[in-house]
């Protein structure tokens, strides 16, 4: 299994590939592009306009750069998704001579003259440009956020004959029209789906369930993220709270004479997610949801006494994330890890003798990754 | 700490999954057309992945993209877009070719000019029986200059476009 998904992988992330053919261009161009964010799993069709929209011209609608040069017909195009930006390049050879292209020794030069050369996620074979044949592939920048503030990049590519010998070099440069506002999802690296994991502590709990006293509880909390845009998105949330004693003023409504029970406080939410980054590693998170909660109190000597609570529930969030750092082949998973706050209003519902309503607060540590 | 195994049985096959799904349909309708014809330089990858639509009865309608620039130190080109043509199964159809500027019957690209050409062509089976008993590759010729040069694209058409 693992072997197959590798090869699956290697031959995808392929970023340069005979593309002598349409198809096997625009298969290469989807395939190292679709590794990259996967999670975007939008059809393969639509990868070649994945270009950069503030990168159009407003004339052509594309970031299309043709030019002539070394006796040989280019084509750059900037596309780009969550993770990373790529130069799609397609050169025809017009000489009679085969020639290569080695990737390592692209370069690109960006409008604040910072040189970068491209970050494979996988080594590279040399790209043969055969007579008459049009062969191209996809490029990946280093990284999105070189993009920032830049107004033009150009990619520098060296040509070897045969034996070696530098040949030639091309230099294609796109530029960004002027007077376009740059867009932030043209430089910012995002993930597309997150996960995260919340350990925390009850802080407060109001109305009748209030006077249980429950902060200083455990909570724990699973979150689901999903972001079509930088900075809006949905989120998934589940929460618990063990919340009980035998002191508990509901316990007691129910058990009555019974010395022990629990109570434990559920809820579940779906909702907005706002994102922004207050750098590069470090993102603000509000999420505001709309969810069921559920109080469920058990007084293990008698089934009788236990009860079960459902309710309305409007919940918010905010966390701060630090992301640490990443790891995978291809398909990057970026760590974070932050503090979340978050509260939640419970309307209607009695549980016992009790009204369920009432709001709750808590704070959390958490893990959080995504890709 | 060996990641290796978390992360492709965990979070790998899925994403290759979507890729394969994504990579099963939309099928390329052209044939990569970076050339250069003088000193003009062109190309339709916009036109790889762009479907024919169905019309009914018989006819579709091609929407083929191309660009089209002319390189710095080029002489000024004269493209004769009421001239353009799309061949096919023996037959000849005209192509309705604008660009930026509007439907015009003919631009001129000054040197290290770029522009883009949008031709829409109509074919109908009923008009070109070889349209629906074989698959086809299309030619789109646009004239350009003054001395009989044509500017051409392929584009393939296949049996079910006309079903």
């Amino acid at each position: 299994m693992k072997t197959y998904l590798i090869i699956i992988l290697t031959t995808f992330c392929s970023s340069m590939a005979n593309a002598s053919d349409a198809s096997s261009a625009a298969a290469t161009s989807a395939a190292v592009i679709g590794t990259a964010a996967a999670v975007g799993s939008v059809s393969y069709r639509n990868w070649l306009t994945f270009e950069l929209k503030d990168w159009k011209d407003s004339a052509t609608q594309t970031t299309s750069q043709l030019t002539r040069q070394c006796d040989m017909d280019t084509e750059v195009r900037l596309l780009g998704n969550a993770r990373y930006n790529l130069l799609y390049v397609a050169i025809k050879n017009g000489t009679k001579l085969p020639y290569l292209v080695r990737p390592g020794r692209i370069r690109f030069v960006f409008s604040n003259g910072r040189e970068r050369m491209p970050s494979f996620p996988f080594q590279n074979q040399s790209l043969e440009l055969k007579p008459g044949i049009t062969s191209g592939g996809t490029i990946p920048f280093p990284s999105k956020w070189e993009f920032e503030n830049q107004d033009s990049v150009s990619a520098v590519i060296p040509l070897f004959s045969a034996e070696d010998k530098e040949f030639c070099t091309i230099t294609v440069n796109a530029s960004r029209p002027e007077g376009v506002p740059q867009q932030t999802s043209s430089f910012t690296e995002y993930t597309t789906l997150d996960y995260s994991f919340e350990f925390g502590t009850s802080l407060l709990r109001t109305g009748d369930p209030g006077s249980t006293l429950s902060a200083g509880k455990f909570t724990f909390g699973l979150s689901f993220y999903i972001y079509p845009w930088v900075n809006h998105g949905m989120n998934f949330g589940l929460g618990i709270e063990n919340m009980g004693n035998q002191g508990d003023p509901i316990l007691n409504s129910i058990s009555g004479s019974y010395s022990s029970g629990s109570l434990n406080s559920f809820w579940g939410q779906f909702g907005y997610s706002h994102r922004r980054f207050l750098s590069r590693r470090t993102q603000l998170i509000y999420d505001i949801d709309l969810g069921g909660h559920n109080y469920r109190a058990r007084v293990p000597e008698s089934k009788l006494a236990s009860d079960v609570s459902n309710s309305f529930l409007l919940f918010h969030k905010l966390s701060l994330d630090y992301m640490f750092g990443s790891f995978g082949y291809g398909v990057v998973i970026e760590n974070a890890i932050g503090l979340s706050l978050y509260q939640g209003w419970i309307t209607g519902g009695h549980i016992g003798t009790q009204s369920a309503s009432g709001t709750f607060l808590g704070a959390a540590v958490r893990y959080k990754f995504g890709f | 700490m060996n990641y290796s195994r978390f992360i492709n049985v965990r979070f790998f096959l899925v994403p290759a999954l979507f890729i394969i799904t994504a990579c099963s349909h939309g099928s390329v309708r052209s044939d990569y057309g970076l050339n250069h014809y003088d000193e003009l330089i062109v190309s339709d990858s916009q036109s790889l992945l762009i479907q024919p639509k169905k019309l009914g009865n018989g006819s579709v309608e091609i929407n083929h993209v191309s660009l089209i620039q002319n390189s710095p130190k080029g002489p000024p080109y004269d493209l004769q877009l009421d001239k353009a043509i799309f061949e096919a199964g023996g037959s000849v159809t005209r192509a309705l070719c604008t660009t930026s500027l509007g439907q015009k019957s003919v631009i001129t690209i000054e040197p290290d000019k770029k522009y883009r050409i949008d031709c829409s062509i109509q074919l109908n089976a009923n008009d070109n029986n070889h349209l629906a008993t074989r698959d086809q590759t299309g030619v789109l010729k646009i004239p350009y200059g003054k001395s009989g040069g044509v500017i051409s694209f392929n584009y393939f058409l296949k049996i079910e476009d006309f079903e």
